[in-house]
């Protein structure tokens, strides 16, 4: 759209359980036996999900519209192909493209939807990056994943969705299962769903390969 | 849209590098095959070297012919991306086939290199960049597609971008019908503003015509072929106009201006 190659983009992803993937991931110790417990102290790896979605981004609406996508990120990690950052340097780069992109200071993000896997290696990196871009003041943050489980190809969309739905009606989104928040990560996640006032949402999704992905929402009276 | 072609490589039987290649493309020398040569990632720590497949070294070797002439910061500051219509299927073929057993033992390596941005992932590795690596499959499609994400994901902040097209033939198991095709990849480095290295200028045009597709005398149906006519232009120094499916009712126009 950027070079004016398309008025409009349909963008999303799709994933379906598939036996691969359940018996790689267990392979990898990386299955809960129990629901998904991200960022909890106890936390033990992830629920794979199936979902699916898609949203049409359009450059110039006939209708003025309510939410925008104000900024993106991208990077890769650069360390290893299915175990993040330690120190979450990749995700870290990712957000603060999207918030450079997005020309807003960190203190303006009203929502976080993290990656937050709910496997022990991921959520500590996860949040280690989000201490070194927010500093003192974090945002409302929580990881949906308790809700979905891991869906994969699909997790971009979903939680790219659960941001518009932040948005559009002003609340934070919580953070399922959580019994005991992990120490070591110094998050308080949101732990029930409430009304907020939301102008600029954001979400992390990051993958095998190392790769990170991050992408700011706003409300479009909100946006620069 | 515009941009430069400042690095090419070829790696395929019978055309391991791009000077063996040229010699075929200007029709200097008949096709010979003759099998790969060994090759190992040196580039990577040893634990990691280990762990590529066939596939993975494909895209690796192709990747690291064509950023030999650049310096370290330099490769590490590209954009990167890795283009395969069908992946690794010999990994896919051998976690179907695991799947069937009574307890299913998938092993970890191989499930994290079934990824499609798994060459990807070793490459931003193996040369500490951390860029955006994207990894994309587009079928029938898949060098019109490849070029066009290439071209626009170039701006100011990211001036360069390593392009590698691979495509090994595809695992028995994965399909009954196997389309016949060699192994082929192809590298190039594309650069959003000319220098001393360009080698060619692209201009590259979206027409809302579909473009037919034969498959390659040599190298069969495999898609990364599509790239052909570019590479014979750049081995003639020879300008073109080339035109690749990138839908079924839409095509690319390139124009190679070389330099």
């Amino acid at each position: 759209m950027a070079h004016d190659l398309v008025d409009a983009v349909v963008v999303g992803g799709v994933d379906s359980l598939c036996l691969t993937t359940l018996h790689g991931f267990n392979a990898l110790g990386l299955v809960s036996k129990t629901p998904v417990r991200p960022l909890d102290a106890n936390r033990n790896g992830i629920n794979i999900g199936e979902a699916g979605g898609f949203m049409l981004l359009e450059k110039k609406p006939q209708h003025p519209p309510q939410i925008v996508l104000s900024g993106y990120g991208e990077s890769s990690d650069a360390y290893h192909i299915s175990t993040p950052h330690p120190e979450g340097e990749g995700a870290r780069q990712a957000m603060q493209q999207a918030l450079d992109r997005a020309k807003l200071a960190p203190s303006q993000i009203d929502y976080l939807n993290l990656h937050g896997t709910g496997t022990p290696s991921n959520d500590l990196s996860e949040s280690k990056a989000v201490h070194r871009v927010f500093g003192q003041n974090l945002p409302a943050l929580s990881s949906t994943k308790g809700f979905t489980g891991h869906t994969l190809g699909a997790a971009g969309i979903t939680e790219a969705v659960f941001c518009q739905i932040a948005l559009q009606n002003q609340l934070v989104l919580a953070n399922l299962n959580l019994q005991q928040v992990d120490i070591e990560l110094d998050l308080q996640p949101v732990t029930q769903t409430q009304p907020s006032s939301v102008h600029h949402a954001m979400s992390n999704s990051f993958g095998f390969g190392g790769n990170n992905a991050t992408l700011i929402f706003s409300l479009a009276e909100a946006a620069r | 849209m515009i941009a430069y072609i400042d690095s090419v490589s070829v790696q395929a039987p019978g055309m391991e590098g791009w000077e063996p290649a040229c010699s075929l493309l200007r029709g200097e020398q008949p096709y010979e095959f003759a099998p790969l040569s060994k090759y190992a990632p040196a580039f990577l720590p040893a634990n990691e070297r280990r762990r590529t497949t066939d596939t993975i070294k494909l895209a690796l070797r192709t990747a690291e012919a064509c950023t030999a002439g650049y310096a370290d910061e330099a490769i590490a500051a590209m954009l990167t991306l890795f283009a395969s219509v069908d992946g690794d299927t010999a990994i896919s073929a051998q976690m179907t086939t695991t799947i069937l057993d009574d307890e299913p033992m998938i092993s970890p390596i191989q499930f994290h290199n079934s990824v499609h941005n798994a060459p990807a992932g070793y490459w931003m590795i193996g040369k500490g960049n951390q860029q955006a690596a994207s990894a994309i499959s587009a079928g029938d499609f898949q060098i019109a597609n490849s070029l066009l994400e290439g071209v626009t994901q170039l701006d100011d902040c990211h001036p360069t971008l390593l392009l590698v097209g691979y495509d090994l033939p595809i695992d028995p198991v994965i399909e009954t019908f196997q389309p016949a095709m060699q192994p082929f990849a192809f590298g190039l480095v594309l650069s959003l503003q000319p220098s001393p290295r360009s080698l060619a200028k692209i201009s590259l045009s979206i027409t809302q015509q579909p473009t037919e597709q034969a498959s390659h005398p040599l190298l069969g149906d495999n898609r990364a072929a599509q790239v052909w006519p570019l590479l014979e232009s750049l081995a003639n120094h020879q300008n073109c106009v080339v035109r690749l499916p990138l839908s079924k009712t839409q095509s690319v126009q390139i124009h190679l201006e070389s330099l």
